[in-house]
């Protein structure tokens, strides 16, 4: 996430009327790639748990023990 | 000063619908909770990011690039310097990046498509106040009800109200609320009054979260009965709050409507045998102007 500092700069502009649209597109840019990171680490997250177990699976397990 | 409502909308009738004597705290009185509540506002600001990104990219016919940066400076602007309370998910940041992810879902030139009016114009933001078939207790005027929604578009060869909503959770509950209520019904039947033949409601839902984002769809339809039922329903709903005006006393609820969505914010008020005591304490007078969209604080 850019951090609040940047967002503040880039907030303080926008009232002062300053911001440009380069400018915009920088911040759009920052969120896109924000968000895309977000969603690569949660997939990420995902594959490492795996496929959830079924019950019968869990019951094996419990029984091996 | 106290009047009763000469212009209505969804809001003033959910209180009154809710509880006559919130619609006489909130909507006559005008007491509203002292400071600013971080979901308006951020919806505020979200809706003028969205407005403006639309109206950059179909009436200034710029490109999407451009218009989600327009649209990205108007939320901005909206938002201004305001300081969320600690904890909460609707930051200026997280909201920006709300605006980002619905056009990442929802992108400019696809999809629904804002409707073209008869005058040539684009359907975005439609706003109406059209005069219902009750007079006010004071003035004898049309009661005016009035409202604003987000756009009517083309979409799936029909045509449709569209509104947006930002919320914590979205999923079965969330899609399912539609179906029956009245703000929706309003608008279809504004947008019949106005001319235009409506399918039903499309609505968009982003939920903001400190780390994700979701989205959720949901289309709400209204035959002519419904919308009819719902005009017959509001005029009688506007009967019993003049008895309620005319009589001096509004009748409590006193019940779930204490309590559901977080409750009521007079609750503690209602609990107090002396209220006026309590109201100025925690409650201010700001006065609503539907039409203009704006709060005027008022002497206490």
């Amino acid at each position: 996430m850019p951090d609040s500092v940047q967002v503040d700069l880039w907030r303080q502009k926008a009232l002062a009327g300053t911001l440009t649209d380069e400018e915009c597109r920088e911040v759009v840019a920052h969120l896109r790639a924000d968000r895309i990171a977000a969603d690569m680490r949660g997939k990420a997250k995902r594959d490492l748990r795996g496929p959830a177990k079924t019950g019968d699976e869990l019951l094996d397990e419990l029984e091996s023990l | 000063m106290t009047s009763f409502p000469a212009i209505v909308d969804s809001t003033i009738m959910n209180n009154l619908r809710n509880c006559l004597r919130k619609m006489q705290l909130k909507d006559v009185e005008h007491w509203k909770p002292k400071g600013t509540n971080v979901h308006l506002h951020a919806g505020a600001a979200f809706a003028h990011g969205l407005e403006r990104a639309r109206r950059s990219y179909y009436e200034a016919q710029n490109d999407a690039s451009t218009a989600l940066a327009h649209g990205t400076r108007a939320l901005m602007e909206a938002y201004g310097d305001y300081q969320p309370p600690d904890g909460s998910a609707k930051t200026l940041e997280r909201m920006l990046g709300a605006l980002e992810f619905y056009f990442a879902e929802w992108p400019l030139g696809s999809g629904a498509q804002p409707h073209k009016m008869p005058s040539g114009k684009y359907a975005i933001e439609f706003s109406f106040a059209q005069p219902l078939a009750i007079r006010h207790p004071d003035t004898n005027e049309p009661i005016i009800y009035a409202g604003r929604s987000d756009m009517i578009c083309d979409f799936a060869d029909g045509v449709y109200i569209e509104d947006d909503k930002t919320a914590t959770q979205l999923g079965d509950a969330w899609t399912k609320q539609w179906d029956l209520r009245s703000q929706f019904t309003g608008y279809c039947w504004a947008a019949r009054e106005s001319g235009i033949k409506t399918n039903g409601v499309l609505v968009r839902g982003v939920s903001i979260l400190k780390t994700k984002y979701g989205r959720a769809d949901a289309i709400t339809y209204r035959s002519a009965w419904e919308i009819d039922r719902w005009l017959n329903q509001t005029i009688r709903d506007l009967e019993r709050a003049k008895t309620a005006w005319g009589s001096g006393y509004w009748d409590y609820a006193l019940d779930d409507a204490c309590n559901n969505y977080g409750g009521c914010c007079f609750r503690d008020i209602c609990k107090s045998e002396k209220p006026d005591e309590w109201l100025p304490m925690n409650f201010e007078r700001r006065r609503w102007d539907p039409l203009e969209r704006t709060e005027t604080l008022l002497e206490a």
